[in-house]
């Protein structure tokens, strides 16, 4: 029973957390579309990825795609590696830790 | 209860409407420009998401709520809709 | 009344936030850029206008079906995405000049479909 309530406090959290990155992906992406110069430099990154199952690897793409300034483009055919199309791609390693540490975790917490 | 009845005021769903009305022409303005295919998917998708919201806010309009009926339905067929289209550009590259 | 104020809000910022995803798809240089603005923009527009339906009514259909519709479009909105973009990778689709990287292009661990040479092959 107490496992239930647990599930259901992270689920909420996790809801509550999509929705705050959400509504930051849109004011980011309102501030882009609307000033007069283009600043961003797009590219796409190969980040390994730890999911497992097919839920987490779900809930981690619709994360992504739903984050600001990143896009899930394709998947590799073994399941580990997953390529992000990314706004501001100025430095390769740091978009990819970005994506690992920030998004990835709070994924594996939730979708254990 | 409040003294004051809630009452939606016209002028708002007629502004929503018309600003809704002027993204569908921009949208249909990239549909004609897209330099290549996978462009004027994108901008075909968005008509179909645009045509939602319209639906939505004409539901709140009227007043009546068998509309979002529609909304419901046409959020079901365009994602099949954008699929059948991947699948046939994904066709033309086989061929 | 807190309907008085918070119906409005939801439906002009719904609407701008769709004005806002045209505009993005008009501006943005490339496809994968202009991917961002239609995925993302879209999708919460049609959230707010959800909402503010479901609050103007406060049915029990009206609150089940705003929220049917919110989940399905979450759901569908990044494949639809992934497979649009996946499509436009493999078909050659050009990008920005200024994309500063693409480690999708001539990778080993994704496998690209070869073409079949059949009697319809085109004559390039």
């Amino acid at each position: 029973m107490s496992k239930i309530i647990e599930n259901t406090i992270d689920l909420i959290i996790f809801l509550l957390f999509y929705l705050k990155e959400m509504v930051k992906a849109n004011l980011v992406l309102a501030r882009d579309i609307l000033s007069p110069v283009m600043k961003i430099s797009p590219g796409i990154v190969k980040v390994p990825i730890a999911a497992k199952s097919d839920s987490q690897v779900l809930a981690l793409f619709n994360l992504i795609t739903m984050t600001p300034g990143s896009l899930c483009m394709d998947i590799s055919d073994d399941k580990k590696n997953i390529y992000v199309h990314g706004m501001y791609v100025k430095n390769r390693d740091a978009f990819e830790k970005e994506v690992k540490e920030g998004i990835e975790k709070k994924v594996m917490e939730v979708f254990e | 209860m409040n003294a004051i009845t809630y009452h939606l005021p016209d002028w708002v769903t007629l502004t929503s409407l018309i600003i809704l009305a002027l993204s569908m022409l921009l949208a249909l303005i990239s549909l004609f420009r897209g330099p290549s295919l996978p462009d004027r998917i994108v901008a075909l998708d968005l008509i179909a998401s645009l045509s939602i919201g319209f639906t939505i806010v004409f539901a709140v309009s009227t007043g009546n709520y068998r509309y979002l009926d529609i909304a419901a339905i046409v959020a079901l067929v365009i994602f099949i809709g954008t699929v059948a289209y991947a699948s046939y550009l994904k066709k033309k590259y086989y061929d | 009344m807190i309907k008085m104020i918070l119906i409005p809000v939801l439906l002009l910022a719904g609407s701008l936030f769709s004005l806002l995803a045209a505009i993005g798809v008009i501006r943005f240089p490339d496809i994968y850029t202009r991917m961002h603005a239609a995925t993302k923009a879209p999708a919460f527009g049609i959230l707010l206008l959800q909402t503010a339906a479901a609050i103007h009514f406060s049915t029990l259909y009206a609150v089940a079906i705003s929220l049917m519709v919110i989940i399905f479009i979450f759901l569908t909105a990044p494949v639809a995405s992934h497979i649009i973009s996946r499509v436009a990778h493999l078909l050659g689709t050009p990008k920005w000049d200024k994309t500063v990287i693409d480690e999708l292009e001539n990778d080993p661990d994704v496998s690209i479909p070869e073409k079949i040479s059949g009697s319809r092959t085109k004559q390039s």
